[in-house]
């Protein structure tokens, strides 16, 4: 069995997970579980959004990213995939012929966003799908500014492509990642000083300063 | 202080399972009365103070409100009417409770050799029956009567009908049968004597029961030799003459001298003496008239005139129930043994009358028959049609045209066959409702009970009830549990009249267990919807009458059983339903489906074809030993059949992320003891200590559930 492949726990083969239970307890646990298994699935696959089919979101850079058109494909083509999961529904199991219903899809959304492990995209429309946050932001800026620090780039500019796609951070986890993300994360990181973004004329980034 | 106490009136009464009296044969209910103590002479009958008291037209009938596993005392016991010499009644005074005095005739010595005669043959001899010679008509020498044949063989009988003396030669042949038969079947061995087979559940008791372990039953069991017979507890009250003393306990005496063995009192202590002291005096009248009848010494020599009028108060409503029980009492009357001419013409018009009752009611059927015969006769010319089309050979459609015809009157006779069989048992549960109508009437309402009846009516109502659920078998073949609303069609369909309402059902049903009935009524409450939140259909039960040994936990288990059996594929409600143990109303399985999930044991799949149940791995689950597990295992190959490895964590297969990443897989370790340590919201941490809290919550609640769930 190939190792690319994300392999699902037992529980996903199991017909009830995919019914909403009536026992309050029992879903409540299946919530959880469903949680965790996205974040994992995410995790594994490098998926950054999903849609809200539980498809990986290939839109979302549609709202602000400046980046040339091709960067999208470019990202999936990037993810080894051995099975093409970007047609794959998490929230659909084809081996036992099971899918979640969009209530209760809409149910494990919103637990998790009660959690704080994903965000819409655009809270007022839901079709841009969601950020899944298998880390939080604040630990994806930690990662980011450890290796800043590890790698001794204090106050040297960067680009955000030179983070997302160079060589430099081809072993990082937080290679190729989804724009709008890393916009957010360094947000974050200048609230704390740590760090200075550089916008061109028209406003829009070019690169960012790490001190 | 208490001392024993012996009487020579008191008498075994049977009782059936349900702790009514098994009546002698033409023996019927007059009134019930409840609330009753007994005295002898002027001290009270210890064991005896809470009762009810039944008056048939043969015997008063006492039955003690003791707990029914106790043997150690009978509850029943009978006074026999025709030895009551006189009664009075005692209005009561300040504390002391209303009273009907009963005095006794005292017991001639003539009685106690025809006791010695009997224990001395050690056998327990039947009624002999003769055939008389001219009209062939089948008459019966009772015991006693056989008794004194011996003695005086001048006294030999007289055919019923028409009067001709019995044969000494034939009656003495038929005395020495019966006694062999008898001697025969006195010697028992316990491994091959079938008297103590249960006849409705085949049970094989031990030959000392007197009710059928398995089903309740009361086991006939008159092979018994005598020995055995007194451990069966007076199998012998069918004969009048035997006697059995009962022991007795009595209240406060100095001396055996002062106890008035004559003198019996009957203490109604929730009232209705008077009634009861009416109807006393009827029936002892009436049954003294009847003895004098069945004696042929009423008006011996002087003309019979009929009469139909029967004493007042007996007979009030004009149901059909009613009126049955007048044919009956008419019949009675004409069957009185009169002699010559007139006896057989008589005998002859009650036989008619009988029969054409009987015909009646099968022109009725007859005519039903008819019209669907009709139908049927359509049906085949049409199915003739079609043959005679498909042009096969006509030997079959003769084959079949014959068949049809076969069936048609078979279906005549098997129609003819069940009318007969439903009349027979209609007529003897006529005495029963009469009863129970007497006492719906007589008394006053009791706000206690939901339907506003009297509590002697409904706790009568739930004996009857008790006893017609053990005849027909019914909690057996339904696999010991039945729900209210199938048992209330089923009684009223039995009872035909006078049907009783539900909330009387209800009433009678739910005091199963006060009565000390091997019943019981449980509730549950009946969730329909599964999505449905459980708080909303708290107010909807579905009531079952069970077995009391029978728990809805032990039936929850099992179908937890069938259901780890099955946890690959689950089972649909009809799926459990075919299975043997579960044989049962949809309904039933239903609530314990949804009990069962309310608890988190189970859960559930909807799909398109319906909705499947699994137990519940999903509680079972964890993630964060799932996640060890796989970060901690090699590279398993992939479980094709992963759940068949559910529940059971530590065998399931693992997975690692990328192959040779290490430097990928160090930077997850990492973050992860990181995020541990400083607590912060990681998913890890939050769905570890989720879990925990949820745990506790789920143990609380599943207790809690548990408890009101625990109906047993």
């Amino acid at each position: 069995m190939s190792s690319n492949t994300f392999k699902y726990p037992t529980i996903y083969n199991f017909p009830p997970f995919f019914t909403k239970q009536p026992n309050l307890q029992t879903f409540q646990i299946q919530l959880q579980i469903w949680q965790d298994l996205i974040l994992d699935y995410c995790k594994f696959y490098k998926i950054w959004s999903l849609s809200i089919n539980g498809q990986p979101n290939t839109t979302t850079t549609s709202i602000t990213d400046d980046d040339d058109d091709g960067e999208e494909d470019v990202d999936n083509d990037d993810i080894d995939i051995d099975v093409d999961i970007s047609k794959n529904s998490i929230f659909k199991n084809d081996k036992i012929e099971r899918y979640a219903k969009s209530d209760f899809i809409l149910d494990i959304i919103n637990h998790m966003i009660k959690n704080g492990k994903c965000e819409w995209i655009d809270a007022n429309n839901h079709k841009f799908g969601l950020f899944i946050y298998w880390y939080t932001l604040e630990e994806w800026a930690d990662k980011l500014y450890d290796w800043i620090d590890n790698t001794g780039q204090n106050n040297t500019v960067l680009t955000l492509y030179e983070i997302r796609k160079s060589e430099l951070t081809e072993n990082q986890e937080f290679n190729n990642i989804n724009l709008n993300l890393l916009i957010k994360i360094l947000e974050i990181l200048v609230k704390l000083n740590k760090a200075l973004i550089l916008k061109d004329d028209s406003g829009s980034i070019v690169g960012v300063k790490f001190s | 202080m208490t001392s024993p106490y012996s009487s020579k009136y008191w008498k075994k009464v049977f009782l059936s399972s349900s702790g009514r009296p098994i009546l002698l044969p033409n023996e019927r209910d007059i009134i019930i009365q409840d609330g009753i103590g007994l005295y002898q002479g002027d001290y009270k009958l210890i064991d005896y103070q809470r009762g009810r008291c039944y008056l048939t037209n043969k015997r008063v009938i006492y039955i003690s409100d003791l707990d029914p596993t106790s043997k150690s005392k009978l509850r029943g016991i009978s006074l026999d009417l025709l030895l009551i010499d006189s009664i009075e009644i005692y209005n009561g005074f300040l504390k002391s409770s209303p009273k009907v005095i009963v005095h006794m005739l005292p017991i001639v010595e003539k009685n106690s050799n025809i006791n010695n005669d009997t224990t001395s043959l050690k056998i327990r001899p039947h009624e002999i029956n003769w055939v008389c010679q001219i009209c062939f008509f089948s008459n019966v020498i009772k015991f006693n009567d056989v008794i004194k044949l011996q003695d005086d063989w001048s006294l030999l009988p007289r055919c019923q009908t028409c009067g001709m003396k019995a044969e000494r030669d034939q009656i003495e042949k038929l005395i020495a049968n019966s006694e062999t038969h008898a001697t025969e079947r006195a010697d028992i061995d316990l491994l091959t004597f079938d008297g103590s087979q249960c006849q409705k559940c085949t049970f094989i008791n031990h030959p000392s029961m007197v009710d059928c372990e398995m089903c309740g039953t009361h086991l006939v069991s008159e092979g018994l030799p005598p020995s055995l017979l007194k451990n069966a507890l007076g199998h012998d009250n069918y004969d009048d003459d035997k006697k059995q003393v009962i022991p007795l306990e009595i209240e406060q005496y100095s001396s055996m001298d002062s106890v008035d063995d004559l003198v019996i009192k009957f203490s109604f202590r929730n009232g209705g003496h008077t009634n009861f002291y009416n109807k006393l005096i009827g029936a002892i009248e009436q049954s003294s008239w009847e003895k004098n009848q069945s004696d042929n010494t009423v008006n011996k020599g002087a003309t019979k005139i009929y009469k139909s009028d029967l004493p007042e108060g007996q007979i009030s409503s004009k149901d059909l129930a009613e009126q049955l029980q007048l044919q009956k009492s008419k019949s009675e009357v004409h069957a009185a043994p009169s002699i010559g001419i007139h006896g057989l013409q008589a005998h002859s018009s009650m036989k008619s009358y009988e029969t054409s009752l009987l015909l009646n009611n099968s022109l009725q059927d007859l005519e039903n028959l008819m019209s669907k015969g009709k139908e049927l006769i359509k049906l085949s010319q049409s199915y003739q049609k079609i043959l005679m089309n498909s042009k096969q050979s006509t030997e079959k459609i003769d084959e079949n045209v014959a068949l049809l015809h076969n069936s048609k009157n078979s279906i005549k006779i098997l129609d003819n066959i069940i009318t007969k069989n439903e009349f027979s048992t209609s007529y003897s549960n006529v005495n029963k409702l009469t009863g129970l109508l007497n006492l719906k009437n007589g008394y006053k309402s009791d706000s206690k009970t939901r339907s506003g009846l009297p509590s002697l009516y409904i706790e009568e109502l739930s004996r009857q009830i008790c006893e017609f659920l053990i005849d027909e078998n019914i909690l057996d073949k339904n696999n010991g549990l039945i729900t209210l609303y199938e048992l209330y069609t089923l009684y009223n369909k039995a009872r035909g009249v006078n049907l009783i309402s539900p909330l009387e059902l209800y009433d009678a049903v739910s005091i199963f267990e006060k009565l000390g009935l091997n019943l019981k009524l449980i509730e549950i409450p009946l969730t329909r919807s599964t999505n449905k939140p459980l708080s909303a259909s708290d107010k909807d039960k579905i009531y079952i009458v069970s077995k009391k040994k029978i728990s809805s936990s032990s039936i929850s288990t099992k179908l937890l059983t069938l259901l780890s059996n099955n946890s690959t594929t689950g089972l649909s409600i009809l799926q459990i339903q075919s299975k043997d143990d579960f044989n049962m109303n949809y309904l039933i399985i239903q609530t314990i489906i949804n009990n069962l999930i309310a608890e988190g044991s189970i859960c559930v799949d909807i799909r398109l074809q319906g909705e499947v149940y699994y137990i519940n791995e999903i509680a079972k689950f964890d993630w964060d030993a799932y996640v060890k597990e796989r970060d901690k295992g090699g590279e398993d190959d992939s479980d094709d059949t992963p759940l068949q490895n559910a529940g059971n964590l530590s065998t399931r297969p693992s997975i690692t992320y990328g192959i040779g990443d290490d430097l990928y897989s160090d930077s997850i370790k990492k973050p992860l003891s990181a995020m541990k340590l400083d607590g912060n919201s990681s998913h890890e941490t939050v769905s570890a200590s989720f879990n925990n809290d949820q745990q506790l919550y789920f143990n609380k609640s599943r207790l809690d559930e548990l408890k009101d769930l625990d109906f047993l």
